[in-house]
């Protein structure tokens, strides 16, 4: 998924145990594939509740992710939400962001909201 | 100079909102002009948080779906929910189903429906304390004028 050639634009790791080594994977991916337009990590959950803003952290202007969805996050996504909102305050092409069932609440980070 | 963000479907159902993080989002997004849908089902909505979105609407040119069923909307929510049918043409869809006003709070919004242009889908499906005939009736008169539902 980091070469040119790969023709995959939409992808689904739902359920999936999140790690340090998967959050860099996952980061690597969203920097370097220009395909990807569609990530769903949904039901996902995070081993250390800090591995997923690895990733989310680099959802900014240069990630090419039109629509990201994280239905139902099994682990504390409030630790997430700083790391997105900086993010998401360069990203002009986000599209569709879904943050269903994520437990979520807005005094934890009021910029996050400011910035949509 | 700040990237303009592009954001067109925000789905925040199912979170633990209430209402202070509602104006705070309803602030934040007051310079959103992208926005199209706004997913706040099951949260903990009430009645500060409604005139937080009725102010937003009454501002806003883009959003075409609302979507707050499930909340702890009340009278006085619904009421403040009305005050932006009359300001506001572009919100195609409000869904206010599963919520706790009764016939009282629901008839000023339904005789608001009249001066609404734009709403064309209304759910006010499974609100247990709407139980009155009047209420309806001053929706469907509202409707008969509207032309638009």
């Amino acid at each position: 998924m980091l070469k040119p050639k790969c023709r995959i634009n939409i992808l689904k790791v739902r359920g999936a145990l999140i790690t340090t080594l998967e959050a860099k994977v996952l980061q690597f991916i969203l920097m370097k594939n220009r395909q990807i337009h569609t990530m769903d990590f949904s039901e996902c959950i995070d081993d250390n509740n800090s591995n997923f803003c690895i990733f989310l952290a680099k959802l900014d202007n240069f990630s090419n992710v039109r629509s990201l969805s994280l239905d139902g996050m099994l682990h504390n996504m409030n630790s997430c939400i700083e790391p997105l909102g900086d993010a998401l305050s360069t990203n002009e092409k986000l599209h569709i962001l879904n943050l269903r069932n994520t437990r979520i609440r807005v005094n934890n980070y009021s910029a996050f909201w400011t910035s949509l | 100079m700040q990237p303009e963000i592009k954001l067109q479907e925000l789905d925040l159902s199912r979170n633990l909102l209430t209402d202070a993080g509602v104006a705070t989002l309803a602030n934040g997004l007051a310079k959103n002009d992208t926005l199209e849908v706004l997913n706040l089902e099951q949260n903990m909505i009430k009645c500060d948080g409604c005139a937080a979105l009725s102010r937003f609407l009454n501002a806003n040119t883009n959003l075409k779906e609302l979507i707050v069923a499930g909340n702890k909307i009340n009278n006085e929510g619904i009421q403040y929910l009305a005050q932006f049918l009359d300001k506001n043409s572009t919100l195609e869809f409000l869904d206010i189903s599963r919520n706790h006003f009764n016939d009282n709070g629901f008839e000023i919004f339904a005789s608001q429906m009249a001066k609404n242009t734009g709403i064309t889908k209304l759910d006010i499906s499974k609100n247990k304390d709407l139980m009155d005939e009047g209420s309806l009736v001053t929706l469907a008169e509202a409707i008969a004028k509207n032309r638009r539902l």
